[in-house]
């Protein structure tokens, strides 16, 4: 934005001191400016008039940009107003009044930021919390900022039942109200929220909640109606959430930390205990006990006998069951 | 008795449905020398599978066919092959002074002293038990050389408990359910139970899954009682039942002989032994729902009563016990589902629990909740937080107005004791590991550290998740 300002603010310059140099009167300047915005809107500097101008502004360079800030409207020279068609190069362009109109604005805001937002500060004041017993409802609007939207509509509200208490409200009555409101109660919160969107506005469906919570609340008080004693509060809606905390026997204090350790001591010494008494089970050693007990088992004679190698010619007989050792069995 | 015609697809009888389960149908006497008057019924025309033509969606070259030259697996042939228990390895070691559960130690102050030690069972316990089909293929039986089992805290409890309804003389009654986790030992504890019982010469009897009497795979038939709503006899397993308890119980029922006059079916005399009454359920289905009712009806004649000899307290245990907690599987005439306490055999089960039926001789009734294939029953599980609540003195959690419980459960579960199993002391887990050890199957010495790593592992000692991770795994 820098870039462009700086151009434009040159060109007025230049214009200033054109201004101050010329006898151009404003009659002219006004009609050229009818005639101009009725052929060209948006001129900016056009390079037929340049070699007539460029040994001129030079002097005027200098000039203070503010001086003439007031009074560019009326200040837009033309030299040449007979010239039709003609652009002449040291006017400013709409879209440069724009860009500086910008300018103005943000000015504008930044002395306000500098000058006048400090003293906010001065009307600051604490906050207080709403009494819950003189205002037991919270609204929540919804806005999309002047857009259309099907939602802006819509009004919530949420209130805390046993805040009605102030409101002549008994516990019985309560409990029916709470009743009465089905889904829209939290039973862990104890809070019942409601919301509307069906009329046009939001004013309607404010007043519709408003409304309904009145009739709710006459309902609740009424003593001629039924008074839902029998029937249990319904939670079926809500899922309670388990609050897990950490077990106050788990924290490792001091002293828990001696305990363990004195556990641990005692399983220590125990199984030194156990080894120096040769009580550990293994299972290697089991099977090695095992095998040396079969190897010291004496084998059967049948079975010796078998494993004797025989000659080769009475291996048949052996085979068909022949042999003297065989005939034993 | 109405026809055993199944109404549910009444082309088919029920005996050819389970032709296993009828022990002997003679068609004609077998040493006749009459010829039989009827003509030969007509030979069905043998069913010839049509070959169809196409032989499936896979490319079929002449290379990759397949020769199948064996035989395809029989019916039922797979089932038995994954229903079987084995009960011995002989791989394993055998554990050097492994002592029996025997009427020696069968004492509270004994037991007590066995705690966090494995104790074998001896070869007539086994041989009950195994007749009980309280051994169930899970249960790693098949990794040692014999059955054994780690006596824990519970066991001891338990048999505290046989001991007071014992010194009762016969008007105590314990009614349990037993819970917990998963793997945690709920079938175990009930199996010591129903050993410990036999020792006791108590007369045992244990329904190994109450899934099979619930998922409508074994017949029944409505039987209308009289004023009262229809209920259903499942004969089939009830003969199934009887052929358990005859072989598990044959010492008992063999000396005590019928007392009172009852329709007995068949050539059975008066004074016959209860054996002879069993046998005539277990040699006929359509029989065994009757004798079932007969042999209660002996069996719980106070003992001062009977004429056949004193009557022993009765153990009555049932594995699986959520599964007649809710709707079974079974439909009515009006092809609405039965709930389980309708079906008779269940019904029985659930009086007994609820102390509706009485033991005039004593005993106890023991159920177990079942966790690997739980059947969801949302008023069980209520009934049980809030029975344990109540015998730990504390505040029961209410019956929720908005949910729906079933008033059969509640009616039933009402006073019932629970025991919830946890796991295993470090102690125990300590007795486990070392008989693994002892018994070559875990390798590593068996030291404190590697005892809390299993312990720890197994979620705080339970024993089936310790099984696993030291034994049955391998990496």
């Amino acid at each position: 934005m820098a870039a462009p300002l700086k151009r434009i603010c040159c060109q007025a310059a230049r214009q200033v001191s054109i201004y101050r140099s010329s006898s151009t009167t404003r009659q002219f300047a006004e009609s050229r400016q009818c005639q101009h915005t009725t052929s060209r809107t948006f001129t900016s500097t056009s390079t037929a008039a340049l070699p007539r101008r460029r040994g001129e502004p030079q002097n005027n360079r200098r000039q203070d940009e503010e001086a003439f800030s007031e009074k560019e409207h009326e200040e837009v020279l033309e030299d040449e107003p007979d010239i039709d068609g003609l652009i002449n190069e040291s006017e400013i362009s709409s879209t440069g009044y724009a860009e500086l109109e910008q300018h103005r604005e943000l000015r504008e805001m930044v002395r306000l930021a500098a000058w006048e937002m400090p003293l906010l500060s001065s009307l600051s004041r604490e906050y207080e919390q709403p009494d819950p017993a003189r205002h037991p409802l919270r609204w929540r609007y919804t806005t999309y900022f002047g857009e259309a939207h099907p939602a802006s509509r819509k009004v919530v509200v949420e209130y805390k039942v046993s805040d009605l208490a102030h409101q002549g409200l008994e516990e019985k009555h309560l409990d029916k109200l709470r009743k009465l409101v089905g889904a829209r109660y939290n039973p862990e919160t104890d809070v019942v929220k409601m919301s509307c969107e069906s009329f046009e506005t939001q004013a309607q469906n404010k007043r519709f909640l408003g409304d309904t919570i009145e009739k709710l609340i006459a309902e609740a008080k009424d003593p001629n109606a039924d008074s839902f004693e029998d029937i249990p509060l319904d939670t079926r809606h809500h899922k309670f959430k388990p609050n897990y905390k950490f077990p106050e026997e788990w924290k490792l204090t001091q002293e828990r930390r001696a305990e363990l350790e004195a556990q641990r001591r005692a399983l220590l010494l125990e199984e030194g205990q156990r080894v120096e008494e040769n009580r550990i089970v293994s299972g290697m050693a089991a099977i090695e006990a095992e095998r040396q007990l079969r190897l010291k088992q004496v084998e059967e004679p049948i079975m010796a006998e078998a494993r004797q190698p025989l000659p080769r010619g009475k291996q048949g007989r052996k085979e068909m069951g022949q042999t003297a050792g065989a005939q034993r069995l | 008795m109405a026809s055993l015609a199944c109404p549910r697809c009444l082309r088919r009888s029920l005996q050819d449905l389970e032709t296993t389960a009828t022990a002997i149908r003679p068609q004609r006497a077998a040493f006749s020398t009459s010829p039989s008057l009827s003509a030969n019924p007509p030979k069905k025309k043998a069913v010839v599978a049509k070959p169809s033509t196409r032989q499936g969606s896979a490319l079929r070259l002449t290379k990759n066919t397949r020769a199948t030259n064996t035989r395809p697996p029989a019916v039922g042939e797979r089932k038995e092959l994954r229903k079987k228990v084995v009960l011995s390895n002989t791989n394993a070691l055998e554990v050097l002074g492994l002592n029996d559960l025997s009427k020696e130690n069968l004492s509270s102050d004994a037991l007590h002293a066995l705690e966090a030690k494995v104790m074998g069972f001896g070869d007539t316990s086994v041989d009950r038990l195994r007749a009980l089909k309280a051994f169930k293929p899970t249960q790693g039986w098949n990794l040692f050389r014999r059955p054994a089992s780690l006596v824990r805290k519970e066991t001891t409890h338990l048999l505290g408990d046989i001991e007071w309804v014992e010194a009762g003389q016969g008007s105590r009654t314990v009614r349990k359910v037993l819970y917990g986790e998963r793997g945690s030992g709920k079938s175990v504890l009930q199996l010591q139970a129903l050993a410990m019982a036999s020792l006791k010469g108590w007369f045992v009897i244990h329904i190994p899954e109450a899934m099979d009497l619930t998922i409508a795979h074994t017949s029944y038939q409505p039987v209308t009682t009289p004023g009262g709503p229809t209920r259903y006899a499942q004969a089939h397993f009830a003969c199934k039942l009887l052929r358990n308890i005859r072989d598990a119980n044959n010492h008992l029922l063999s000396n005590l002989r019928i007392s009172g006059e009852h329709d007995i079916p068949g050539q059975l005399k008066p004074g016959a032994s209860l054996l002879g009454l069993v046998d005539v359920g277990v040699k006929e289905p359509a029989r065994a729902w009757p004798v079932w009712q007969i042999l209660w009806e002996e069996l719980t004649l106070p003992s001062a009563q009977s004429k056949g000899g004193p009557r022993p307290p009765i153990m009555f245990t049932m594995d699986g016990i959520d599964h007649i907690m809710r709707l079974s599987a079974y439909l009515n005439a009006e092809a609405q589902p039965i709930h389980a306490h309708d079906l008779l055999l269940p019904r029985h089960f659930i009086e007994l629990l609820s102390g509706r039926e009485t033991l005039p001789n004593g005993g106890m009734v023991l159920g177990a909740v079942s966790e690997s294939n739980r059947a969801a029953s949302h008023t069980l599980d209520h009934a049980l937080a809030r029975n344990e609540a109540i015998q730990n003195e504390l505040t029961p959690p209410a019956w929720d107005p908005w949910v729906k419980y079933d008033k059969n459960v509640q009616d039933a579960m009402e006073g019932v004791g629970v025991q919830r199993l946890q796991g295993l002391s470090k102690e125990e887990a300590r007795g486990i590991m070392e008989y693994y050890a002892r018994s070559g199957l875990i390798r590593k010495a068996v030291t404190s550290g590697l005892i809390s790593e299993a312990w720890t592992l197994a979620g705080g000692g339970i024993i089936g998740e310790i099984e696993k991770g030291t034994v049955k795994a391998r990496v």
